[in-house]
C-alpha cells in the first residue's frame, strides 16, 4: 500500500503546480491607449474688427503714391488683447483704420484694419506669413502697420512684430496671460487672453501701379494669411 | 521576383512611407485666412452746366474786334450761383468790355468729385470758328474759402465742399466763367455766332 499512497502526493503535487501555472498564462490583458495630434492652428476675425478696407478714397491716377491704414502706429490694447506699456496709460487706438497717403484723401476716417486671433497650442510659437497682393494697377503690402502679438510669457512687455517683411517666425502664443504683466499706473488694464491664443493686426499699404487705376472703380482681392506652427 | 527581392522592396517602401507621409502631416499645423482688401477709386469727376455762358446781342461785326466779359465785376452773378458763401468779398460778373458793352451771363458750372475732394482745374480753348474764345474763371475753392482765377494753361486747386448748404451738395465745386471773344472774320449783323472751350478737372 505504501507505493500507492506515494504516487497520490505526486499527483497532488503535480496538480497545484500545473494549476498556478495555468493562472499565470491566463493574466494577459489588452489595454487600450489614446494619444491625439496636436489641435490644429485656427485663426478668425475679431468681431467689430472683421474687415481690412480703404474705402472710396482712392485716387488712381497717383502712380507711385500710396495709401497706409493705420495699425500697429495705433493699436487699441483693449481690442488686440495686449500690455504694450505697462507702466503706462492703456493706448485706445483712436486712429486704428485711418488712411492717410498721397493716393489717397487725406483726414479721412473711413478706413478699416482687420484684428485676428490665432488660436493654437499654449507656449507653442507659430510663423505667420502674409503675402503680397499684385493687383490690376496696385499692389498692397502688409507693411510695418500689420504686426503680430508675441506673447513672451514673462513678466516684461510683449511686443507686436512687424510683417513688414511678410513673415514673422517665433510668434509665442499666451499661457496664463493673467500673470504676464501686470498694470502699475491705476485705472490701467491687464488685459486677459485665453491660453493658446494671439491675436495679430492686418492692416497694411495699397501703392498705385502703372497705369493707374480708373475713377469709379471698386476693388476686392484676397488677402492670404498662413499661420504654421514651428 | 523572388521572395528575398520581394522582402527588399517592401523594406524600402517602408523606409520610404514616413517620408512621403511628412508633408501630409505638416499640413495639419499650419491653417490659412484670406482676408478681403476692398477699396474704391474716387468717383468719376462730372461738370454740369447750371447757366450757360451768353454775352448778349453786343458783338461788334468788324474782324479781329474783342469783347471781354469780366469773371468777378458785374451784376449777374449771385452768391447762389457761387454756392458757398466766399468770405472775402461779393460775387459778381458779366461787366463787358473792350469793342462791347453792357453786361453778359457768366457761365456757371458745377464739379462734382467728393466729399473733401482735392481737385485741379483747367481751362482749355476749343475749336476756333467765325469767333474766337479765351476763357478765364473764378473756381470756388470750398475748402480754402476763397474764390481762386482760372486761365488757360494754369491749373488751379480747390478742395471740395464737405456738407451740403444752402446751394450746393456736399463733394461740388463752382467754377463761374466769362472770356474774350475775339472776331476771326468780319460778323453779320444779327447772326448768332457759337464757340466753345473746355474745363478739365483732374484729383490732385
Amino acid at each position: 500500500m505504501q507505493p500507492t499512497q506515494r504516487f497520490n502526493k505526486t499527483l497532488l503535487a503535480s496538480a497545484l503546480i500545473l494549476s498556478a501555472g495555468n493562472a499565470f498564462n491566463a493574466s494577459a490583458e489588452n489595454f487600450t491607449i489614446t494619444a491625439t495630434g496636436i489641435p490644429d492652428v485656427v485663426a478668425a476675425p475679431v468681431a467689430g474688427f472683421t474687415t481690412l478696407a480703404f474705402g472710396a478714397n482712392i485716387i488712381g491716377s497717383k502712380i507711385g503714391s500710396s495709401c497706409t491704414i493705420v495699425g500697429s502706429t495705433d493699436i487699441p490694447e483693449a481690442s488686440l488683447l495686449v500690455d504694450l506699456a505697462p507702466t503706462g496709460t492703456d493706448n485706445a487706438g483712436t486712429t486704428f483704420g485711418d488712411i492717410s497717403g498721397a493716393a489717397c484723401l487725406a483726414s479721412t476716417t473711413d478706413g478699416a484694419a482687420m484684428i485676428i486671433e490665432i488660436d493654437g497650442v499654449a507656449g507653442s510659437t507659430v510663423s505667420v506669413e502674409v503675402l503680397d497682393v499684385v493687383g490690376t494697377g496696385y499692389t498692397y503690402t502688409p507693411s510695418a502697420e500689420s504686426c503680430v502679438v508675441d506673447y513672451d510669457n514673462a513678466t516684461t512687455v510683449d511686443t507686436c512684430v512687424s510683417l513688414a517683411g511678410n513673415l514673422v517666425t517665433g510668434v509665442g502664443m499666451s499661457l496664463v496671460q493673467s500673470a504676464n504683466v501686470t498694470e502699475t499706473p491705476t485705472g490701467a488694464t491687464d488685459y486677459a487672453l485665453a491660453t493658446g491664443k494671439t491675436r495679430m493686426i492686418l492692416a497694411g499699404t495699397v501703392t498705385i501701379d502703372a497705369p493707374g487705376i480708373a475713377q469709379g472703380v471698386t476693388v476686392a482681392d484676397p488677402i492670404l494669411v498662413t499661420i504654421t506652427y514651428e | 521576383m523572388s521572395r528575398d527581392d520581394f522582402m527588399k522592396h517592401l523594406k524600402n517602401i517602408t523606409k520610404t512611407l514616413p517620408l512621403l507621409l511628412l508633408p501630409l502631416a505638416s499640413s495639419v499645423y499650419a491653417t490659412d485666412i484670406t482676408a478681403t482688401l476692398s477699396f474704391s477709386t474716387l468717383p468719376v469727376i462730372t461738370v454740369a452746366e447750371e447757366t450757360p455762358m451768353d454775352f448778349g446781342e453786343v458783338l461788334s461785326l468788324s474782324q479781329a474786334d474783342t469783347c471781354a466779359m469780366d469773371v468777378l465785376a458785374g451784376p449777374n452773378i449771385a452768391l447762389a450761383d457761387e454756392g458757398f458763401a466766399v468770405t472775402a468779398g461779393s460775387a459778381g460778373g458779366g461787366t463787358l468790355s473792350s469793342d462791347c458793352s453792357g453786361s453778359g451771363q457768366p457761365g456757371v458750372y458745377t464739379i462734382t468729385s467728393f466729399s473733401g475732394a482735392d481737385i485741379t482745374v483747367n481751362l482749355t480753348l476749343g475749336t476756333p470758328t467765325d469767333i474766337s474764345f479765351v476763357p478765364v474763371g473764378n473756381l470756388i475753392d470750398v475748402g480754402g474759402d476763397a474764390r481762386v482765377p482760372v486761365a488757360v494753361g494754369t491749373g488751379s486747386d480747390a478742395t471740395a465742399s464737405t456738407a451740403i448748404n444752402a446751394y450746393t451738395l456736399a463733394g461740388t465745386n463752382r467754377i463761374i466763367v466769362a472770356g474774350t471773344i475775339t472776331n476771326q472774320a468780319p460778323l453779320t449783323s444779327g447772326g448768332i455766332y457759337n464757340a466753345d472751350f473746355n474745363i478739365e478737372v483732374v484729383y490732385q
